[in-house]
């Protein structure tokens, strides 16, 4: 009885449904794994770019340890349950599982959850890695911070990619991706992205490209061809690429030449900044614009050095600054005595105005040795082990305008040479002790050079002598292996056997020089005077300041030595810089090239304080150019010019891909040999996504005809707009829906949908042509009637990027 | 080189050429016009019913036209079956009438000494059932028998019913008096169900004026023979339908099954007939091939009198027809392009 009847169970024969459908799917799509094999590859490849911007390889290892597993989750998730989402969350999940498993695994839960704790880790790892990035020059050395970075960073893009190349199947577009990864080495390795590293990440990329297509053809059941929106895109990403590795360091002056050592000229974080000074000293020299210009105005007799900061710990593989926060004394008003030094001392009282305009430091400019600082914002502290101030609020020297009242000591020759050697127990073991690893060559030089002397003073000034005498080139260039650039004892060994470099290598290489002659030593990093100006102003109590001006080119480094009783004393071993001290010129120098330095640095024929002139200084004022001193900074224009470019490059990847994707289907839409199906299909794709773009995106329950009458409505398409929109869902129809027997077109073509049951609206059919103009007319007609924001919104955030009906072609 | 044509141009559109697929021929088109036409000079105001009406012959299925008296029911059946130059016989269903009253009886020849059939009413091409559910259940069982079986069984010997066959009939909603309402497994034998429902004031007014002093049937002509057709069937028939109209069908299907407000959802056999009915609708569109929004058109027709509400829905004041709009705004239109 038809009382009894109830809702039958799903018949056997019952037709698939959505799940048995996604079951065959996923049994037909075993080739994902392949796909995200090739992902892993070409992710990695672009990694090796990182090559140079952190120490060779040492990332591959927690890169890998961070992707492999990411892929493999989203693989396995994949193969599961295919799909966009899921997998790209899971991912996600899995990546900040193997970062904290990596880089937090005391904060985590079972290891892989981040726990109580775990933001102070990463906001310490990140300080670090932003530190690492201030004060390094490339290669930096692959701290934990560093390390997360590029972790993070290339999880990320290997998601990315993976989504794009796996789950949306647009494995073209992921390139883009990986040129991000390139970038940073575009922008920091001296030559760019390197070669090697380019032609395996395309080699790579290509296989990306291969295997996706290799999947698209298993998947269609039938081995075609790659579309030629496949390989435009392609061609295109790779156009990229090139503007990346080849363009991209072209903008950057000083790459040009492609003849400096290493690290670039650019700072994003201004000029000459960071906790370690010594580091970008060479790229400040080597900058022809002399950017970030000081002035100061000083009543000194002598010439005026402004020292930043001092390095005394020579162990590890690069110098860097001691902050010693927590000897440090606050307040800089008044300053006490350095550790070390005499109870009494002779000499002037300086008075000097620094204005620091953009230059940009924790470490505070003075002469030595500083007795009070005024004027200055923020918070400071000075070190009573060597005097530097350092700002302890995160606050710069930028835009400082303070003055500094400091002591310069009357030294004498004969005052110096009437110091006898002591035990150094006076200053720290960290200014006298020599690392375990000192090269011997530096031993057996400072034997050759100072063993046969006893006093300290006959010391140095034999070790000055030496470096000052011709066998020593004065270069910015002669050094071009990597790593040469930077400091460390290495290098210092490095120099001796060279025999040429600049003020670091000098300055560095004569304090350990002295400190293996038993001399306690430091090399101070700062400023030689500079260029005299010809203004005076009047400073407190009346004085008169003469002003000078000092910029990149003036950066310097010189050693200083400790003698008992009377201090810390400045020494210049490095030729055609700086000015050498009254009281350390030797008349009997070697080849005794140097011993007038004076008088050529003279800025006021008493003080020596002008540009060398002598020819060994050719690279330093070949390079002066019509951005030198006065001129405004460069550097900071190029950042702000490149971070705009990145802004833009950011803003525009919408847009860029949209234009992208309706350029392959054009293109392949009115290629020769196209069939009508494919191209009627292109052609709605692109009318259902510029619908999409404007606000009008077709729901999945619609028909074409219901979309095409729900978009003619609200869109107010009329007229040709709407002849076209009809051609083209009259096409997509045939396409879609029609037997594909004939290719050349369809037999009946209805120009109008029919109203269901209306029997006059019957319509016959007549042919009508695809036509991509048909494409053009509605997406004009849909600006034209779309105010000004949602024309912009479509063209710079397209929805149709990420809504179904982008999928409806790769 | 390729010399195949670009398949879509830069230029303005131009007309593509001719091409000679098959399909519904330009007969198909001036006969179904024409029947339609003729149907309309009756039964104004209604193009949805007499279109309905026509689709469900030229799917071979059988119509069921349900509402109040009075409304046209039986002129509609009436004058479909005048257009078409073929047999038509018409079935008043009261409550004493015999099944063989409908089907025919074997009577004995005393002249011939043998038992002679003498076939009912429902040997013609057309079968107008008028008020069916008026009859007794028996009465309807042996006519929807026939509606199945398209032949009659008597004494044991077998008589084909002619080509083409279909009956239309009309029944009162169940609420009227004296009425047995038909099975849903009978039910499930109709194509398609429509309600005619009330023409609008201008049709009706136009209706008391031809009305009143002729018989508008009587100005009906035949339009068409039975080889026309039977050769529209036949091109019905060869409508393509594409995989992706298939897997719509099918997610239709299923989604009335799962619908939590019904208890009975649509049956393999109604999605066949949904199909066969979407056809013969696209052929009437003058297209060889089915289009998703034909499987929409002809939901509610085919559907909604197939589906069982549970008493919740019921006791809501929810229809079949409604419950149908619903499935169809939730059910995606399949797409190949989009699985490739």
């Amino acid at each position: 009885m038809t009382s009894t009847l109830s809702r039958p169970a799903s018949a056997p024969s019952a037709p698939p449904d959505s799940g048995a459908e996604t079951r065959a799917l996923r049994q037909a799509d075993p080739w994902h794994w392949l796909v995200t094999g090739a992902v892993l590859l070409t992710v990695v490849a672009a990694a090796s770019s990182l090559n140079g911007v952190v120490e060779p390889w040492t990332w591959f290892r927690p890169v890998t340890g961070t992707l492999v597993p990411v892929l493999l989750v989203m693989a396995l998730v994949r193969t599961v349950r295919p799909g966009r989402v899921l997998p790209t969350l899971v991912g996600l999940v899995a990546l900040v599982g193997t970062l904290s498993a990596q880089f937090l695994p005391r904060q985590s839960i079972l290891g892989v959850v981040p726990g109580p704790g775990s933001r102070l880790e990463v906001r310490r790892l990140l300080a670090m890695a932003g530190e690492t990035v201030v004060s390094e020059v490339a290669p930096v050395l692959a701290d934990p911070g560093i390390l997360l970075v590029i972790c993070a960073s290339l999880g990320a893009v290997a998601i990315l990619v993976d989504l794009l190349s796996t789950s949306l199947r647009m494995p073209a577009a992921s390139g883009l991706a990986l040129i991000v990864v390139m970038i940073p080495a575009a922008i920091v390795k001296p030559a760019g992205v390197g070669m090697s590293a380019f032609v395996v990440t395309v080699l790579a990329f290509l296989l990306l490209l291969a295997a996706a297509q290799w999947r698209e053809n298993r998947l269609a059941g039938a081995g075609g061809r790659p579309s030629s929106g496949f390989v435009g895109r392609s061609l295109i990403i790779t156009a990229a690429a090139l503007a990346v590795t080849v363009a991209l360091p072209q903008l950057i002056p000083g790459f040009t030449s492609g003849a400096f050592p290493q690290g670039s000229r650019l700072n994003v974080w201004g000029t000459a900044s960071g906790l370690n000074p010594v580091v970008t000293l060479g790229n400040d020299l080597r900058n022809p614009s002399g950017s970030g210009r000081i002035t100061y105005s000083t009543n000194s007799d002598s010439p005026v050095y402004l020292r930043a900061v001092t390095l005394e710990d020579f162990s590890g593989r690069r110098w860097e600054p001691d902050q010693r926060i927590n000897d440090r004394e606050e307040g800089v008003a008044r300053i006490g005595a350095e550790r070390g030094a005499p109870e009494t001392t002779t000499g002037q009282t300086i008075y000097t105005h620094i204005r620091t305009q953009s230059y940009a430091s924790p470490w505070l400019l003075s002469p030595y040795a500083p007795e009070s600082v005024i004027d200055l914002a923020g918070n400071w502290a000075w070190d009573p082990a060597n005097l530097s101030i350092m700002a302890t609020d995160g606050g710069s020297t930028a835009g400082q305008d303070y003055l500094v009242r400091s002591r310069s000591a009357s030294l004498t020759k004969e005052g110096l040479a009437d110091v006898r050697p002591s035990a150094g127990a006076a200053v720290p073991e960290v200014f006298s002790g020599l690392p375990a690893d000192t090269p011997e060559i530096v031993l057996t030089t400072t034997d050759d050079v100072a063993g046969d002397l006893v006093d300290p003073y006959d010391k140095a000034l034999a070790i000055q002598s030496y470096l000052r005498g011709p066998e020593f080139t004065y270069s910015l260039e002669a050094p071009v292996e990597g790593g040469y650039d930077g400091s460390g004892m290495g290098v210092m060994a490095e120099f001796l056997e060279l025999k040429a470099g600049y003020c670091v290598h000098y300055a560095g290489t004569m304090a350990v020089m002295a400190r293996a002659a038993g001399i306690p030593s430091r090399v101070a990093i700062g400023y030689t005077p500079g260029t005299a100006t010809g203004d005076v102003e009047i400073g407190p109590g009346g004085l008169e300041l003469e002003q000078f001006t000092v910029d990149s080119r003036n950066a310097h480094a010189w050693p200083e030595l400790y003698f008992e009783g009377v201090g810390w004393v400045r020494f210049e071993p490095t030729p055609s810089r700086g000015v050498v001290p009254a009281y350390a010129q030797q008349a009997f120098v070697p080849g005794g090239t140097s011993a007038d330095d004076s008088d050529a640095l003279n800025p006021r024929g008493v003080t020596d304080a002008v540009e060398p002139t002598t020819p060994q200084t050719s690279e330093a004022t070949d390079q002066d150019g019509p951005g030198g001193t006065g001129e405004p900074a460069v550097a900071p224009v190029l950042v702000a010019g490149l971070l705009v470019a990145a802004l833009a490059l950011v803003v525009l990847l919408p847009l860029g891909l949209r234009t992208l994707r309706t350029g392959s289907r054009r293109r392949s839409a009115t290629a020769t040999g196209t069939p009508v199906q494919e191209a009627a299909t292109l052609a709605w794709a692109e009318t259902s996504d510029a619908a999409a773009d404007h606000g009008y995106a077709p729901e999945p329950t619609e028909t074409p005809r219901s979309f095409e009458r729900r978009l003619a409505r609200d869109a107010g398409l009329d007229g040709g707009a709407a002849d076209s929109l009809s051609r083209l869902r009259s096409g997509y129809e045939h396409a879609e829906y029609a037997e594909q027997a004939d290719p050349s077109g369809p037999a009946l073509h209805p120009v109008d949908g029919p109203k269901p049951g209306s029997v006059r609206t019957v319509a016959r059919q007549r042919p009508v042509a695809q036509s991509w103009g048909d494409v053009d007319a509605v997406t004009a007609a849909l600006r034209r009637g779309s105010p000004l924001s949602v024309r912009i919104r479509a063209r710079l955030l397209p929805r149709s990027l990420w809504t179904r009906s982008g999928r409806t072609l790769r | 080189m390729d010399a195949r044509p670009a398949a879509v141009t830069d230029q303005e559109p131009q007309p593509a050429p001719p091409t000679g697929a098959t399909g519904p021929d330009d007969a198909f088109h001036d006969i179904s016009t024409r029947i339609l036409e003729a149907v309309e000079t009756v039964i104004d105001g209604k193009p949805d019913a007499a279109r309905l009406a026509l689709t469900v012959l030229l799917a071979q299925g059988h119509l069921l036209l349900e509402d109040v008296p009075g409304v046209g029911k039986t002129m509609l059946a009436k004058t479909l079956a005048r257009t078409i130059d073929c047999t038509v016989n018409r079935i008043q269903f009261t409550p004493d009438l015999l099944p063989s009253d409908v089907t025919g009886v074997s009577i004995f020849d005393q002249d011939s000494r043998r038992f002679e059939f003498r076939p009912g009413p429902v040997f013609a091409n057309i079968v107008i059932g008028d008020e069916i559910n008026r009859a007794s259940a028996k009465t309807q069982s042996a006519l929807l028998e026939c509606m199945e079986e398209h032949q009659v069984t008597v004494d044991g010997r077998t008589h084909v019913l002619g080509d083409p066959f279909m009956v239309v009939a009309t029944q009162n909603p169940i609420e009227m008096e004296g009425t047995y309402p038909l099975p849903e497994a009978q039910r499930d034998r109709f194509m398609a169900r429509i309600s005619m429902g009330y023409p609008d004031a201008r049709a009706e007014a136009d209706m008391l004026e031809s009305h009143q002093s002729v018989n508008p049937l009587e100005g009906i002509r035949a339009v068409a023979g039975v080889p026309d057709v039977i050769d529209m069937m036949r091109q019905v028939r060869s409508v393509h339908v594409s995989e992706s109209v298939k897997h719509y069908t099918v997610a239709i299907g299923r989604a009335t099954r799962e619908h939590p407000r019904l208890r009975l959802g649509a049956s393999p056999r109604s999605l066949l007939q949904l199909l066969r009915a979407a056809k013969a609708s696209a052929a009437l569109e003058g297209r060889d091939f089915v289009l998703p929004d034909d499987i929409a058109a002809m939901s509610d027709a085919v559907l909604a009198h197939r589906l069982l509400l549970d008493r919740k829905a019921t006791s809501a004041g929810d229809t079949a027809s409604a419950i149908v709009a619903e499935v169809l705004s939730r059910v995606p239109v399949a797409r190949q392009t989009q699985r490739r």
